[in-house]
């Protein structure tokens, strides 16, 4: 009877553990990533394989985000958690994983991604920081999202972390990967000819900006930076640096002026009053929320030259 | 490859902080002059409080914070452990535990420190149920998060009780030590706000048999534009049931509620109102009677950073006995500067 008892036992609990394993193979892993722009991109080459979500809709400035505990319920449940990186999000979700309390995706872990780990950061200070500089990165620039060759290169570690997870889905993706990084080439090549034959070349692709988050975008579309309204990083500037730029910009015939659409308004307006130049406020990530123009990575990266052209041919007006 | 030679390994690892050893300092200096005022004799500007923190893995499973705080007391401010906690979210899927000395992870003003506070003051239900700054004691608690579309959270915890709220001796063992319990969930709101609410319990029974519970609500309400928080709402309502052996029991209502918008990029203006009721109390005829104590805080906000901090509020307090109208009892003017040098961790939400 003890003996009938012991093999019911042990079938059951091997039935039990072949049908959570069979489960768990089954289930997709679900793959978190920050910003939207990472889940784009990590939807466009793993495909099917994975389910992705994204802990931002898009309209957020990554810097300043709540450690929102439906992000915590959220990460809780990933097999994966894709970080821009580069102190980007260290406001934020280093508590957001801590509180998720899963060893697997926290740094380090198996199922922890940092996109930023895998580029040669731009920007990065050459001496000392500390916060009378403003929020600078120690790390670099993490604004690579907006070069679409950088963010094909950052992408590869959405792979390796989900094959981590998923040793059984190895190899799977190389393929896509390929396609994906020869997609991203050629939309930055198809870009780069709008502008040259917009004549925003040399003199012409100089631009200013508000905050120092188009770096990567302007060395991809041969662009040169030449100022920016901050006059350091997450500062809002005063009304005598707006007017020092203004003056600025117009002296050197500079046509482009750039602000993401999460910069304050109120001194974005108060920059073109005194500058008389239109500056134009983009989308820089994508979004999916209603009445969004930029659902897609090339739609975002097309929607940021279209505006570029548009407004360097309005000051260029001006400035005549 | 000096280190190596010259030191013994673990001492130059030590001497490299290669252990992620993060510190900061926070500073609240806050002045108050009363304009009005029957009893109280005008308080001069003091440092309210310098906090020293100390936060590192301390190994794969777990994290330590240390920290040290000095408060004024009798015109003397000295340094005193403040916490001593060591935490894991590691050990257990989706629990986070800590243990040692710390604040309990209970109600909203409770589990932040006084400088991250949205106001000056402490409301007088803070003051009379916890202790002013919060109940700090030895603890054991446990926090779980469930991984399930609608955000979860759940705490209990146990402290060691001999004391309650901010002591200077060892007090004496309780017949039930403090316990508590927190429960917290979240909504989305319209145009992008979110919403936390929680509910809570704390009860302990002293030594002398003298039985306190709390029950508490705590919501936070956040409307978020990048840096600028165009809209906070933070409140608390508790109700403390107190029984001791052959007197009658006394319940009392405490609550504030602080709603507060943004002006300009970094300036703020909110106004908090608090009620606190002993809802017991009985008059020379045995009657039941209504006393309430209310106070009202408009408060002017200038943060340029998240790491420094300027406030001005005016303070009305105002008493009511029965169904009598309010009267102004008192009214002051207030003042606060607080500074963070360091690695500051993320705050809650």
């Amino acid at each position: 009877m003890v003996h009938l008892l012991a093999v019911a036992v042990a079938l059951l609990s091997s039935f039990k553990s072949f049908s959570v394993n069979a489960q768990i193979a089954a289930k997709k892993p679900l793959v978190i990533t920050t910003t939207t722009d990472l889940a784009w991109a990590a939807r466009e080459i793993l495909g099917d394989a994975v389910e992705v979500r994204s802990l931002l809709n898009g309209r957020e400035d990554p810097h300043f985000v709540d450690v929102r505990p439906d992000y915590v319920a959220q990460v809780a449940q990933a097999d994966v958690v894709c970080a821009v990186g580069l102190d980007l999000e260290v406001g934020w979700l280093p508590k957001v994983i801590s509180k998720a309390a899963r060893r697997e995706i926290q740094p380090g872990g198996r199922g922890y991604c940092d996109f930023g780990s895998r580029i040669q950061a731009l920007d990065k200070p050459l001496q000392q920081v500390d916060r009378s500089q403003g929020d600078v990165h120690p790390q670099g620039n993490p604004h690579y999202w907006l070069s679409p060759s950088v963010l094909a290169q950052a992408s590869r570690e959405v792979i390796d972390a989900t094959e981590r997870v998923r040793p059984e889905l190895k190899g799977k993706f190389e393929a896509r990967y390929s396609e994906f990084k020869r997609m991203m080439l050629g939309l930055e090549a198809r870009l780069k000819a709008r502008l040259v034959s917009a004549n925003i070349t040399g003199e012409q692709a100089r631009f200013a900006e508000y905050h120092r988050e188009f770096s990567y975008f302007a060395r991809s579309f041969e662009l040169t930076s030449h100022d920016t309204l901050e006059e350091k990083p997450g500062l809002s500037p005063s009304a005598g640096r707006l007017g020092k730029v203004a003056t600025g910009l117009r002296r050197d015939k500079i046509t482009i002026v750039l602000a993401a659409r999460t910069a304050p308004t109120r001194v974005i307006q108060k920059f073109e009053e005194i500058s008389g130049l239109k500056v134009g406020v983009v989308s820089v990530s994508v979004s999916q929320a209603p009445g969004s123009d930029v659902e897609t990575y090339p739609q975002l990266i097309e929607k940021i030259i279209d505006t570029l052209i548009a407004v360097s041919e309005k000051n260029a007006a001006k400035l005549r | 490859m000096a280190c190596s030679v010259v030191f013994f390994a673990p001492l130059c690892s030590a001497l490299a902080d290669t252990g992620g050893l993060k510190t900061f300092v926070a500073v609240d200096l806050v002045g108050e002059a009363f304009v009005r005022s029957k009893v109280v004799s005008p308080r001069e500007v003091e440092v309210r409080g310098v906090e020293v923190f100390f936060l590192a893995p301390v190994d794969p499973l777990f994290d330590a914070a240390v920290g040290i705080a000095a408060h004024p007391e009798n015109g003397v401010s000295l340094f005193e452990l403040h916490e001593a906690t060591l935490s894991s979210s590691k050990l257990i899927p989706h629990t986070q535990l800590r243990m040692g000395k710390g604040f309990l992870y209970i109600g909203k003003l409770n589990r932040i420190h006084q400088h991250d506070w949205p106001f000056i003051d402490s409301p007088e239900v803070q003051r009379s149920f916890f202790d002013d700054e919060g109940v700090n004691d030895l603890l054991l608690e446990v926090t779980v998060n469930t991984p399930t579309s609608m955000p979860f959270e759940a705490t209990a915890g146990v402290a060691k009780g001999w004391v309650y709220g901010h002591a200077h001796n060892e007090g004496k063992r309780p017949q039930v030590p403090t316990h508590y319990s927190r429960v917290q969930t979240f909504f989305d709101l319209p145009l992008g706000g979110a919403l936390q609410v929680a509910g809570n319990y704390l009860g302990r029974t002293a030594s002398d048999s003298v039985q306190t519970q709390l029950f508490g609500v705590d919501l936070t309400a956040k409307w978020r534009e990048g840096r600028r928080v165009p809209l906070l709402l933070q409140g608390e309502v508790w109700l403390r049931r107190v029984k001791a052996p052959q007197v009658d029991r006394e319940d009392a209502l405490g609550m504030y509620l602080f709603p507060q918008m943004n002006l300009l990029d970094s300036l703020d203006f909110g106004i908090r109102f608090d009620q606190f009721s002993v809802l017991t109390t009985e008059d020379a005829l045995g009657e039941s009677i209504d006393i309430s104590s209310y106070r009202i805080v408009p408060t002017l906000t200038y943060k340029p950073s998240e790491f420094s901090t300027f406030r001005i509020a005016y303070a009305w307090d105002l008493k009511r006995r029965g169904d009598a109208t309010p009267n102004v009892t008192n009214s002051s003017l207030l003042a606060q500067m607080t500074y963070v040098i360091g690695a500051h961790p993320s705050h809650e939400f």
